[in-house]
Parts: C-alpha cells; sequence; structure tokens
C-alpha cells in the first residue's frame, strides 16, 4: 500500500484518539478496506482515493460527532455526581470531622485529668500543703478539697463519656462518608 | 431559497431509512451502500456521512457487524445485515412513510 495512503489511515487514527483502541482499529481496518478495494478494483490512483475519502481530520470528526456528545453528557453527568459528591462530604468534613474528633480527645483528655487533679488536691490537703494552682469551681459553686475529689470524679467521668461519644460520632462519620463514596464510585463505574 | 438545501435535508433525513431497505434486503459492506447510492444522485453520500451513521445504527442494535474474507484477493469486508429490532423498526419507518406519502398527494390534489 502506498505511503501517503498508510498516512491517511495514521492520521485518521490520531484523531480517533478519544475513542476506545478496539473501536479505532475496527474504523481504520474499515477505511483500509474501502481504500485496497477501490485501488485493486476500480483502479484508481492513491491520489484519486484520497481525494474521495476527503479531508482525515472531517472523517474522523465525523465518528466523534456521535461518541463525543454522547461521552459527554456521561462524564458531564460524571462530573455533576463527583462534584456534588466530594462538594457535600468535602464541606461538611471540614467542619465535623476536626470539630468531633478534637472535641473528642480533648473530653477524654479532660475526663482523665480531673479525676486526678481532684485526687492531688485531697492528697495535698490531707498532708496540710494548700495547692493553689490546683482549683474547683462550678460556677458560683467552690467546693473545698475533700468534696472536690468525688465531685472530680463524677465530671470526670461524665468528660470522658462526652469525649467518647463525639469519638464515635467521628468514627460514624467517617463510616457513613465512606459507604457513600463507594455507593457513588460504585454507581459510577456502573454506568 | 436554494434547493441544494433543500435536497439535503430531505436526504439527511432519509437516509437511516434507505439503508435499513437496503440491509433488509442481504447484508452490505460499506463501500457497496455508497457505491450503490452513488448512483442515485439525490441519495448520493460521503464516506463521513454513511461510516458514522453505520456505526450507530450498530449501537442501537438496529444492525450487526461481521468481518468477512474475499475471494478476490481484496482484504476482508465488513458487513452489515440488519437484526430483530432493526426489521421492527424499519416496518415502523415504512408505516410512517406511506403515511407522509399519502398527506403530501392529499394536499397536492
Amino acid at each position: 500500500m502506498e505511503k501517503i495512503m498508510n498516512d491517511y489511515l495514521e492520521k485518521i487514527d490520531k484523531y480517533l484518539k478519544p475513542m476506545p483502541a478496539s473501536d479505532r482499529v475496527d474504523i481504520v481496518k474499515e477505511i483500509k478496506s474501502e481504500m485496497l478495494e477501490l485501488e485493486m478494483k476500480q483502479q484508481l490512483s492513491p491520489e484519486q482515493i484520497l481525494e474521495k475519502l476527503g479531508n482525515p481530520k472531517t472523517l474522523a470528526t465525523a465518528y466523534l460527532g456521535d461518541s463525543i456528545s454522547k461521552t459527554q453528557t456521561f462524564s458531564l453527568r460524571r462530573f455533576a455526581i463527583v462534584t456534588a459528591f466530594y462538594s457535600l462530604t468535602g464541606i461538611s468534613g471540614m467542619f465535623v470531622l476536626p470539630f468531633t474528633s478534637i472535641l473528642a480527645a480533648a473530653l477524654m483528655f479532660s475526663g482523665i485529668i480531673a479525676p486526678l487533679a481532684g485526687l492531688i488536691n485531697l492528697i495535698g490537703c490531707l498532708l496540710g500543703f494548700e495547692i493553689p494552682w490546683v482549683v474547683f469551681q462550678f460556677g458560683p459553686y467552690t467546693p473545698g478539697p475533700i468534696a472536690a475529689f468525688p465531685l472530680s470524679i463524677i465530671v470526670g467521668i461524665l468528660l470522658f463519656l462526652g469525649g467518647k461519644g463525639c469519638w464515635k460520632l467521628t468514627l460514624k462519620y467517617i463510616k457513613t462518608v465512606s459507604t457513600l463514596k463507594g455507593r457513588t464510585l460504585h454507581q459510577d463505574t456502573e454506568e | 431559497m436554494n434547493i441544494e438545501d433543500w435536497k439535503s435535508q430531505i436526504k439527511r433525513g432519509t437516509l437511516e431509512f434507505c439503508i435499513l431497505l437496503m440491509i433488509n434486503k442481504r447484508a452490505y459492506y460499506g463501500y457497496e451502500i455508497i457505491s450503490e447510492l452513488d448512483a442515485l444522485p439525490i441519495l448520493s453520500v460521503k464516506e463521513s456521512t454513511i461510516y458514522p451513521l453505520l456505526r450507530r445504527l450498530l449501537k442501537e442494535e438496529l444492525l450487526t457487524s461481521f468481518w468477512q474474507e474475499t475471494t478476490e484477493g481484496l482484504p476482508p469486508r465488513k458487513y452489515y445485515s440488519i437484526t430483530e429490532k432493526g426489521r421492527e423498526y424499519l416496518n415502523a419507518m415504512t408505516a410512517e412513510w406511506n403515511n407522509l406519502l399519502a398527506a403530501i398527494s392529499q394536499i397536492q390534489e
């Protein structure tokens, strides 16, 4: 086969790049089949054949016309799905995740610190020290060191439970997001 | 007012019908369709029209295709044949076509 005909087919293949390789091979094979038929049966010269087939870009674009409009709506849809998904989880994640996870850590930490402080205060009081940097204050009420210890344990437990709740909320949120993500992506690949 | 514009509109609107009518008779390969339509000037088409159209008809499952070797030492050809769905569609098209012809001749009277 003449070089100019091969070049023509290569151009077609190049312009068809957006299509799957298997489609491209099939299209080029079909055009090549017609070229050879025109050459051998109709005795046309390579120049006449190329003239009949027209501009390779026009021919390739004609193939793309249909499939691009189809894939574009598809990819736009996909783009919309993905964007909607990421903007939703992204924005909520931006607020929800730091809030719940930091709160969880802070509350659990405080939950442990509070009874410890109460214990230090109690021991200090029993040994006759006044520890100025440990002060319990519940609103306007300031209990003495002995009353403060059981109170600090109760507060500590409440804080710890609150922290644990926040942590569970964080885990639940992450789990929901990842199943949502999985579902979106699954739906996405199915189409 | 350009009669060529109108002719190309008619061609665009009926080409699918013509191709299905041809392939309904027997399996055709692309170039064969092109050269047969070329003999009927009002329906003559370029490769850039016929091949993408055949591809779309394949996608819509109105046609199926198969590659077949030739006996004349030519490269294999891609043949198109009609499917059951294509035949049903063609029947519906034929009915509408007859409707159109009847309507036009009624107007012409």
